[in-house]
């Protein structure tokens, strides 16, 4: 059964969603995915994910947003260049994606609520997670141990990309 | 929850809230006050004894002035910024411990709205939030001024939230915890047996850096750019006037709070006893009960948390009336040359002796 408090959120997470695809000036639109961001995490929070909630905080609304708004602030873009044209092929594309994700979702959610015992659980129960000290503890030992290769590959592939906006920011590379 | 656990959160959010209301208005007469002080001026001394009901006037006024709304101002945001900017650092003191625990009948009451065992990235999650005030403000106003002030702001807060957050691993790494609680626990603790084991102790150089990025963080003097009132007039504020002008000025008050409330817990033992405060406790030992003497004791970590924050944020004020504003390529040429490497090798370094020592 879903919580009250979350029914709220994920409501509150939906028309800011909307209100990010349908608002007309970009600033708007950026600040109502950071509002969504941090609806999100509360809904983490609600349901007992701290760790997940705090990083969803830092990571997407701290940090990444902030270089989104930033960078609109700073090209100044004219509004009216933000109309939706919905004969343009962009926009086909983009509601085709829009429309298979919702549908993949819709199965799953609909497989997630046919199925007798639930969710299939994790490869963690909650007193596993509890017995080694937290859900900190329990994905850093997964992420520096099981996963310690993928991690340093991603690690690599952000410095790989770090440098290439580097090379094409600058106007003449030496 | 039963209702007792109602009413000892109600009570706790009340402490802190209060805390914060408290704060203000004395944070503002002791910044006029002391600027006078060091600046060799009477400063204000009209308005009650030694100027105490100043703030109060202060307030008063602001709270009574016309509300104005720019005409080229986007509604909306122009008057969310405000709001945001006092909602997130209340919001980050919720995590921040502030005592150990009472006893009260046989509930045992955590002094720490949350106690969350990822304390400390919830206070970096809401503290994070910060930047965008400032960013809505300065964009939401419509004038060069208020936008160049934003773009300052959220520019500097950036930069220094990467020194910041490097010192923070390196004493994290100290700790092996997450869990502010569990740091002020371990901090309370005597060093070599003379001094306490605070992170200031362990790790000084994290504890410098911190301090230069919390500054730069709360827009204080000498990093208060994105208001530099000789170049931008008031920065991003500068189209707030009345009681929206009166939240960013709260909101500034709380942020220093905040940020020395952390700072004490990270570094400075938090809620831990200061020197001399176990030894004055412990003539009580006897003649109380045991429940009695760490309600005593909890009491006086209150007391020690308070008079450690008291002296960060006289501390801010002293900076402020001390050092004169930084130019700002010099701000960034600190925080990105200066402050980001030796952040990296002071925590590359405590890695290295961390796993020497095997902790």
């Amino acid at each position: 059964m879903v919580e009250p408090v979350v029914l709220i959120l994920a409501i509150v997470v939906a028309l800011l969603a909307a209100l990010t695809v349908f608002s007309r000036s970009p600033i708007s639109s950026a600040f109502s995915l950071v509002m969504m961001m941090v609806a999100l995490a509360g809904i983490y929070g609600v349901s007992g994910a701290h760790f997940i909630a705090a990083l969803q905080a830092i990571v997407y609304a701290g940090a990444i947003m902030v270089l989104f708004v930033f960078s609109i602030m700073l090209l100044n873009m004219n509004d009216e260049h933000n109309e939706i044209r919905f004969r343009s092929w962009k926009t086909v594309l983009a509601c085709l994606g829009a429309a298979s994700v919702l549908a993949g979702l819709s199965y799953a959610f609909i497989q997630w609520s046919s199925e007798a015992n639930g969710p299939t659980p994790g490869i963690m129960t909650l007193e596993q997670i509890r017995s080694i000290g937290g859900n900190v503890v329990a994905v850093s030992g997964a992420m520096f141990s099981q996963a310690y290769v993928q991690f340093e590959f991603i690690s690599l592939l952000l410095l790989v990309a770090i440098a290439s906006a580097l090379v094409l920011a600058k106007r003449k590379v030496d | 929850m039963t209702l007792f656990d109602y009413i000892a959160v109600a009570a706790k959010i009340l402490f802190i809230v209060g805390l914060a209301f408290s704060t203000v208005p004395i944070m503002v007469w002791f910044e006029r006050r002391g600027a006078a002080w060091m600046q060799a001026r009477v400063g204000p001394n009209r308005v009650g004894i030694f100027g105490l009901m100043q703030p109060v006037a202060d307030v008063l006024k602001l709270l009574s002035k016309e509300m104005f709304i720019p005409a080229a101002a986007s509604k909306f945001y122009y008057n969310l910024a405000p709001a945001i900017s006092a909602i997130a650092p209340v919001a980050a003191m919720a995590a921040i411990p502030f005592g150990s625990y009472l006893i009260i009948g046989d509930h045992k009451v955590n002094l720490q709205i949350a106690s969350l065992d990822i304390g400390i990235l919830a206070v970096l999650a809401f503290a994070g939030l910060e930047v965008y005030p400032i960013m809505l403000a300065g964009w939401a106003s419509n004038n060069k001024y208020s936008m160049l002030g934003a773009l300052r702001g959220s520019s500097q807060m950036i930069s220094y939230e990467i020194a910041l957050g490097l010192a923070l691993v390196s004493m994290l790494l100290v700790y092996g915890t997450l869990d502010l609680n569990a740091m002020v626990v371990y901090q309370d603790q005597s060093l070599l047996g003379f001094i306490p084991r605070w992170g200031v102790f362990l790790n000084p150089l994290a504890a410098l850096i911190f301090m230069i990025s919390i500054f730069a963080e709360t827009n204080r003097l000498p990093f208060d750019l994105p208001e530099g009132e000789s170049e931008l007039v008031a920065g991003y504020h500068l189209e707030y006037g009345a009681s929206k002008f009166a939240l960013f000025f709260f909101a500034e008050y709380v942020a220093m709070l905040m940020a020395s409330g952390l700072f004490i817990t990270i570094f400075f033992g938090g809620y831990g006893l200061i020197p001399g405060m176990g030894w004055v406790l412990s003539f009580f030992q006897t003649s109380l009960s045991p429940d009695m003497f760490q309600n005593l004791t909890a009491i006086a970590q209150i007391a020690a948390f308070v008079f450690k924050v008291g002296c960060m944020m006289f501390f801010f004020v002293w900076v402020r009336w001390t050092m004169p504003r930084f130019r700002y390529d010099q701000l960034m040429h600190l925080g990105w040359k200066i402050l980001f490497p030796i952040a990296l090798v002071n925590l590359l370094a405590v890695a290295l002796i961390i796993a020497w020592i095997g902790v």
